[in-house]
């Protein structure tokens, strides 16, 4: 499965299939072949197959689609998005604060997360948008109140739909 | 004999543990946030002062003096923080027929006043940073004394401490707002809005001299700490020696610090702090009365207990150091860990300890205030423990620094371990070529994400990797089979050997 993984300074294209107990990794084109073994829910072990290099990862989500991850005693944290919410996202920087949650695709809704006069925060999800075979999680552009929600769970709607709109800033 | 610990934390249970070996009591004292803490658990006896804000419970005096009478005890040690440096309660301590764990409280009052301590301290003849001995009556004063001896200048709360009510001027135009804000922190903080100016010192190093002092006319200096990676004044690691000083520094410093000792009639353990300047010239800033958060590198390197040695001192025993068998043997570095996020901005971090894996092997000491599953509550300081290691040399010293902090865990919150791992790589901090705003100038130029980043490139791409493996996991579409048996020992047991096949039965 696709993934773009965001870091503080890059963007990197990631490609992730399972090859019996081993992982293929595509990186930026490039492909390792790992062993990724959870130990527990935060802790695993990771092992380069062509190399034997192996490193203790800790690991814990922070937020629904980023990733704090401890690698010996290093600490980074990524942002693991499909692609679709990377398009998504590119689209929330050039427009910040805009008050509607639109589908950036054509899709399925899946999951409906707020309901009329719901206080939401900035980067909350909204709605889950399958579309691509993947769960794509859309969020608030600003914290604000839901002003209405224009779909239900199970529709199919077009790229450009208007899902949710938020109360106009002022009454935020 | 009982003696009742006014703290929390690391330190409430690194007094428990002096007790212990001297064969006295413990009567541990807890908010309701603390409860189940190690030190309330430790006790052989707890009694509950009030609600979690720290104002209703561990600074709240009365709470703690009937504390005190209910459980029959009859020492009180303060520890650091709180309670520790507050003339008024050491004396009420002592009106309740109580033996205070600390110098007298008249000592405590004149310390406490940086104007006051100045003054003692020219009296001792120790050599003083240029600045002023009395409070400042207004911004024209201050404008005359930049006139006289230049920027840059640092203006301090009179009855400031800890790096609160400090403030930097470097530029003549912002002189009035500065001494505006540094006269309501003061104010804010700690009650008093006096404020008074000094030279601010360009590149200079913390050095403080551990000293212990009877009640009989015995005096000791105990070698000195290097305190200069601090981040906003706080400090973050402390060393023992100090990389600079050699032996004859060191006895002049040492014999400088037991002036003050003797002009101010100090007893009890306690720290006298200096500034180094690099062209080696030394300043008084001003003395602790109380035992340091660092105290555990002074204690590795010179093979004493300063906490039992503080306790026997407040029973009026003599001092069992004499300054000729005080040779420092080797080095100690210590890391306070604290609950913030180094990757952002420092932010608190409270929360659950999920789990935690403390180090340990040879010259390695973790003194903790916290185990797995521990909550961390917002009220107090972030303080979980403290790593301190030991070598025979500082190169030792370094490198079992590195190995404990690859080994120390912690999941659930984000703490300073991160911090800590960046720097001990660093050349500069190898080299010990560092002074006390080394630290806010090396995160301020280079984010410490970067910092990992550039120092180990091939645990970015295998964090990256990680990440991924992790997300696809999550999303459920690359063999949840890894994940079937759910928790951590139900998996290991069933799950990786179904898996994998190849781990033994």
């Amino acid at each position: 499965m696709k993934w773009i993984v965001k870091g503080a300074t890059a963007a990197h294209e990631v490609e992730v299939e399972r090859e019996g107990e081993h992982f293929v990794v595509t990186v930026d084109g490039v492909e390792r072949v790992v062993d990724y073994i959870p130990l527990d829910r935060t802790i695993a072990s990771l092992r380069y197959i062509n190399n034997g290099h192996s490193f203790h990862v800790t690991a814990h989500r922070e937020a629904k689609r980023s990733y704090r991850v401890a690698v010996g005693d290093r600490e980074f944290t990524w942002d693991v998005l499909t692609p679709v919410e990377a398009v998504a996202s590119e689209a929330r920087g050039a427009s910040a604060g805009a008050a509607r949650i639109i589908a950036p695709i054509p899709g399925k809704v899946v999951k409906i997360n707020v309901s009329p006069g719901d206080d939401v925060e900035q980067g909350q999800s909204i709605v889950v948008l399958e579309a691509m075979k993947m769960e794509n999680e859309l969020e608030s552009e600003r914290a604000g109140r839901v002003a209405s929600v224009l779909v239900s769970a199970g529709d199919t709607v077009d790229a450009g739909t208007v899902l949710v709109e938020l109360e106009a800033e002022d009454h935020g | 004999m009982k003696l009742l610990i006014a703290n929390r934390g690391e330190i409430a249970v690194r007094i428990i543990r002096a007790c212990r070996d001297l064969g006295i009591g413990t009567v541990a004292v807890y908010s309701e946030a603390d409860r189940l803490s190690p030190h309330v658990l430790m006790a052989d006896e707890a009694m509950p002062i009030g609600p979690a804000p720290a104002r209703e419970s561990y600074l709240r005096a009365e709470g703690i003096l009937e504390a005190a009478k209910i459980s029959g005890a009859t020492l009180v040690h303060p520890g650091y923080g709180f309670l520790a440096e507050n003339a008024e309660f050491a004396e009420a301590v002592e009106a309740q027929g109580l033996i205070w764990v600390g110098p007298p409280p008249e000592v405590i009052r004149v310390m406490g006043s940086k104007t006051e301590s100045r003054k003692l301290a020219v009296q001792a003849g120790a050599p003083l940073i240029p600045g002023m001995l009395e409070p400042l009556e207004d911004l024209a004063e201050l404008q005359s004394f930049v006139d006289e001896h230049g920027l840059p200048v640092l203006l301090k709360a009179v009855a400031g401490g800890g790096g609160k009510g400090m403030r930097a001027v470097h530029k003549k135009e912002d002189l009035g707002a500065a001494f505006d804000r540094a006269r309501s922190e003061g104010a804010a903080y700690f009650g008093d809005e006096r404020v008074y100016v000094e030279r601010l010192l360009d590149k200079a190093r913390h050095i403080e001299v551990q000293v212990a002092a009877d009640n009989h006319g015995s005096a000791v200096y105990i070698g000195e700490r290097e305190c200069s990676i601090q981040r906003r004044h706080q400090k973050v690691v402390e060393e023992c020696p100090s990389p600079v000083v050699g032996s004859e520094l060191r006895q002049t410093l040492g014999e400088t610090a037991l002036a003050i000792v003797r002009a101010s009639n100090y007893r009890s353990v306690g720290t006298v702090e200096f500034l180094l300047a690099p062209d080696g010239q030394f300043y008084f800033l001003e003395m602790n009365t109380r035992l340091q958060v660092e105290h555990p590198v002074t204690e590795e390197v010179f093979g004493i207990d300063l906490v039992c040695e503080q306790i026997s001192l407040a029973l009026g025993e003599r001092l069992s150091l004499r300054q000729e068998d005080l040779v420092p043997r080797g080095h100690a570095i210590e890391c306070r860990i604290y609950a913030e996020d180094p990757l952002r901005g420092f932010a608190p971090s409270p929360g659950v300890i999920q789990h935690l894996q403390r180090p340990s092997g040879p010259g390695v000491r973790v003194d903790s205030g916290v185990v797995e599953g521990s909550v961390v509550p917002l009220d107090y300081d972030p303080m979980l423990a403290k790593l301190v290691v030991w070598g025979p040399d500082r190169q030792t010293a370094l490198l079992r620094l590195k190995r404990a902090l690859s080994e120390y865990q912690v999941l659930g919150i984000c703490t300073t371990l991160t911090l800590f791992r960046a720097l001990v790589d660093m050349e500069v901090f190898q080299k010990a070529d560092f002074h006390t705003a080394f630290l806010d100038q090396l995160l301020a130029e280079e984010g410490l994400e970067e910092l990992h980043r550039r120092q180990d490139p091939e645990a970015e791409e295998a964090s990256l990797i990680a990440a991924a493996c992790l997300a696809s996991l999550d999303a459920g579409r690359l063999g949840n089979d890894l994940f079937a048996h759910g928790e951590c020992n139900g998996w290991w047991n069933e799950g990786l050997r179904q898996q994998h096949g190849r781990f033994p039965r």
